[in-house]
């Protein structure tokens, strides 16, 4: 679904990726793992076109060439992300933030919007609707009134998420979305997610430092970063214990000694 | 089947119209008070055609101050600039209307006009930041005039120029006023209570976000200033019809400023109280004015009321002590009960 | 040849009147992030009491200038105190809306005392100082270019050699770090007030002679300040001074040359232009205010 090949992103002399490449099967979920600094939100940005790549690298999802879009059209083609930093309107309620996720699936065009926006009052609807049963699914009911700038950071996080799934991606790309939670939250959380793959159909990349989270049966595929480049992939098990991984997140000392089996 | 067919019933018709169970702020009760004030304004026999003319110019301010609340208060941008809308809508419809064009016409050709400017301020804003923009703006709204004295074959310059043709009784005007704001309240309900709004307010708060749903924070805010330049255009048209006279020296600065403490003590959020807001900004001085200058000392001194004891921390302390205490209510605490 | 002298000393004058009026701006800009937009009105209380006491003491009108100044001054630091400094907080929107509160109220004050005074009020020396090119240059031109330039040296020695002036330029670089290195943020924007209201209430002063007496005498000069600040970007100083200078300048040029129809607007559409290709002034450094 997603294939990114050679994918280089620099800030002035600063190489925030060198020369990525990933694949994404439909259906999948990919965990990214990486110390701080590892490029892991660049490549958020970098899918979701939010940040400049360099011209030899190559995005395509589902067969379209990324390359050229603005990050508004990213939306139409099937992606939605959230942020690590829940990028939402304070003076909103979560329900509000919610809602906004729908918002390129009303087709009505702007100037009915000025005439009391009748047109779209159907797809208005069914969306409000939608927002509300995802809003009990994730279990943020209790909140859906608040303002943002009034709720729990776990709270927001799971307001963001539901924002992105009202905009019924393909592709969904998740930056830090479990920081913040409780053990049990977390479980529910990854409840949750793998919901999204089975009944929503819905591929997940999700960014996150709790490596536990991500391992545990959540993710197919996990991909290690480091300092902007890819220093492993393939399943949650193997890369954990991979030595460069250990190395990357504890030091060579650690990893020598994962190697000797301690 | 549908996901309004799974859930049919479950929302009720006046929750959708009125958008309530979106958010917080149920519109519908300011919606009706405003409603109610603004019939009892035009329905009470009134002594005088004083007082028809006090309450329609407050109405030609509630309409400004309505637009302004949408750049302020959901585009975060701040426009002293709309006085100048106004102005130019003014005299736009003076000479249009003397040279008999009917008043539907002149009055829709305002709006676009307005709408026109609005486009012109906005584009180039987007570069601008806060504090540049309002000063900005505030320079246009200085120009305006300048420009009417001027440009003397348009504007009839300094001396100012009389509606000769279509005119039209204060009472009528009143009535007109009446029922655009009326209209007005509803539409910008639905309109900043919806997508239009959902999507302005995270455009202003993160760019980022809304790009990655599909909103470009450009468009917006340029659509933000042409909304209001519509309604101060409309707010220019209907100033001229009702005084039948323009000059230079109505349109000074204080016009803008004025509009914009008219949608601030309205509180920005609800159109409702925006437009009580606006008819107290465009009233009060109007009935006080018998003292020169007193006027101006009273709104001052009323302006920094509203502004600072909400914000003091003792204030606010109580505030919040209340809240703990259970004597008020944290936004809607309702739960969402599809 | 002697006509452009002419206008550039014309211009030079009113450059320095409008350098102060900018200086005082910017100075409170920086140091409490707020415009004040009850500046002009302010500063021209400051010319209205100097005519006052003048008046009432029968004193020249450059002694009665001081107490005035004074007044003046106490006034803008009580403005600071009881009502920017509780809201110091919030919103620049709201600290917008409370400087247009507090300027609508010196405008009525203004207007109540003085609004049927139309008096011309002397100007502060009088006599012919020199010839140049052919035009006689007064003691009053000689004056309010010399004094503006000394305050302007004065303020940057002050800024750049004392303790409070350098710690108001901490305060304005990064106020919280500055608050972590001990600098007190309310002596900075009372000191920051004081100097403007001063500084401003001086200019209004030598701005006084040339403009008939009423309430909305002082507004062009308070417009000309604002478009100096804005030309030159709001975060610097000096370019507040060049600003100034330059709309002095550059009015009295287009005023002599084009027309003396609304010089000002030829200044409103210079700065469109500038903004178009510089949108933070000439000077400026990009500010991210949200409000």
């Amino acid at each position: 679904m997603l294939e990114i090949v050679g994918l280089n992103v620099r800030f002035g002399g600063v190489a925030a990726l060198s020369n990525v490449s990933l694949k994404i099967e439909a259906g999948q979920i990919v965990g990214m793992i990486g110390p701080n600094g590892s490029g892991k939100t660049t490549m958020l940005n970098a899918i979701s076109k939010q940040v400049r790549v360099s011209q030899d690298s190559t995005i395509i999802f589902c067969e379209r060439d990324l390359k050229g879009r603005s990050s508004s059209q990213i939306i139409r083609l099937g992606i939605a992300r959230t942020f690590q930093a829940p990028e939402v309107c304070g003076e909103e309620s979560v329900l509000e933030t919610v809602i906004t996720g729908g918002h390129h699936r009303n087709d009505s065009s702007l100037i009915w919007c000025f005439l009391g926006d009748f047109r779209g009052r159907r797809a208005a609807r069914d969306i409000l609707l939608e927002a509300m049963e995802l809003v009990k699914e994730f279990e943020i009911e209790d909140w859906a009134n608040q303002k943002m700038s009034q709720v729990p950071y776990a709270i927001a996080q799971r307001a963001q998420i539901c924002r992105a799934v009202m905009a019924h991606p393909k592709l969904l790309l998740l930056d830090e979305a479990a920081s913040g939670m409780t053990p049990s939250e977390k479980d529910q959380l990854r409840l949750a997610i793998l919901r999204l793959r089975d009944e929503r159909k819905i591929t997940m990349l999700i960014i996150e430092h709790d490596v536990s989270f991500l391992s545990d049966d959540l993710s197919d595929v996990m991909v290690a970063l480091d300092a902007g480049k890819v220093i492993a992939h393939g399943l949650p098990g193997d890369v954990l214990r991979d030595p460069a991984v250990v190395t990357a997140y504890l030091g060579s000392k650690a990893a020598a000694a994962v190697t000797r089996g301690d | 089947m549908s996901t309004s067919d799974r859930l049919h019933g479950k929302l009720s018709f006046a929750d959708v119209l009125w958008r309530r169970k979106y958010g917080f702020v149920d519109y519908r009760p300011g919606f009706f008070v405003t409603l109610g004030i603004i019939v009892a304004v035009i329905v009470l026999p009134m002594e005088g055609q004083f007082y028809v003319y006090v309450g329609a110019l407050s109405g030609i301010y509630a309409i400004a101050s309505l637009g302004e609340s949408a750049l302020l208060g959901h585009a975060g941008v701040v426009s002293l600039g709309q006085g100048g809308i106004l102005g130019v809508g003014a005299y736009w419809t003076t000479q249009l209307l003397n040279h008999g064009v009917p008043l539907i016409w002149t009055l829709l050709s305002a709006m676009f006009i307005g709408g026109l400017i609005g486009v012109v301020i906005g584009v180039p804003s987007l570069r601008l930041t806060g504090h540049t923009l309002a000063l900005t703006t505030l320079f246009f709204a200085l120009v305006v005039p300048e420009i009417a004295n001027v440009w003397t074959s348009a504007s009839g310059g300094g001396g100012g120029l009389s509606l000769s043709s279509g005119l039209v009784s204060a009472d009528t005007v009143l009535y007109v006023i009446g029922a655009v704001l009326i209209v007005i309240m509803f539409l910008q309900i639905r309109l900043l209570n919806g997508r239009f709004g959902r999507a302005l307010r995270l455009a202003r708060d993160s760019e980022r976000a809304a790009a990655s749903f599909g909103i470009s924070t450009k468009a917006y805010k340029v659509a933000a200033f042409v909304y209001a330049g519509i309604l101060a255009g409309l707010a220019g048209g209907l100033f001229a019809v009702l005084t039948g006279y323009v000059s230079p020296s109505d349109f000074d600065v204080w016009v803008s400023v004025y509009i914009v403490f008219g949608a601030v003590i309205g509180g920005l959020r609800n159109p409702a109280w925006v437009i009580l807001g606006g008819l107290f900004v465009g009233g009060l001085p109007q009935l006080v004015d018998q003292y020169l200058g007193l006027s101006s000392i009273i709104f001052g001194v009323a302006i920094l009321l509203i502004v600072i004891p909400p914000r003091l921390p003792i204030v606010r302390r109580l505030n919040r002590s209340l809240v703990s205490r259970g004597k008020i209510r944290l936004n809607n605490s309702e739960v969402v009960n599809p | 040849m002697g006509r452009l002298v002419a206008l550039v000393i014309a211009g030079t004058v009113t450059g320095s009147i409008y350098s102060l009026v900018a200086v005082g701006l910017v100075i409170i800009y920086r140091a409490t992030n707020v415009l004040n937009f009850a500046h002009g009105f302010l500063v021209a209380l400051a010319a209205f009491l100097t005519l006052e006491i003048a008046q009432h003491a029968a004193i020249a009108v450059a002694v009665a200038a001081i107490p005035a100044i004074l007044i003046v001054v106490v006034l803008g630091l009580a403005i600071e105190r009881f009502i920017v400094r509780p809201i110091s907080g919030e919103r620049p929107l709201t600290i917008v809306v409370a400087t247009l509160g507090v300027s609508l109220i010196l405008e009525g004050i203004i207007t109540r005392q003085w609004g049927s005074v139309f008096e011309a009020f002397p100007p502060l020396i009088s006599g012919t100082a020199f010839q140049l090119s052919g035009f006689f240059v007064s003691w009053n031109q000689v004056l309010v270019v010399s004094v503006s330039l000394c305050l302007i040296l004065l303020l940057a020695l002050f800024f750049q050699v004392s303790n409070l002036g350098l710690s108001m330029r901490a305060t304005s670089e990064n106020k919280t770090v500055a608050k972590l290195l001990g600098i007190n943020p309310n002596l900075v924007s009372a000191t920051s007030w004081g100097l403007a209201a001063c500084v401003g209430g001086i200019a209004a002063i030598f701005a006084a002679p040339q403009v008939s007496l009423s309430p909305d005498a002082f507004n062009t000069l308070m417009i000309q300040g604002f478009v100096a600040v804005v030309l030159a970007g709001f975060t610097s100083v000096s370019g507040a001074i060049v600003g100034g200078y330059l709309s002095g300048i550059g009015l009295n040029l287009f005023a002599g040359y084009v027309t003396s129809q609304t010089p000002e607007t030829f200044l409103f559409v210079l700065l469109l232009l500038v903004l178009m290709v510089r949108p933070n002034g000439l000077f400026g450094k990009a500010q991210h205010v949200h409000l």
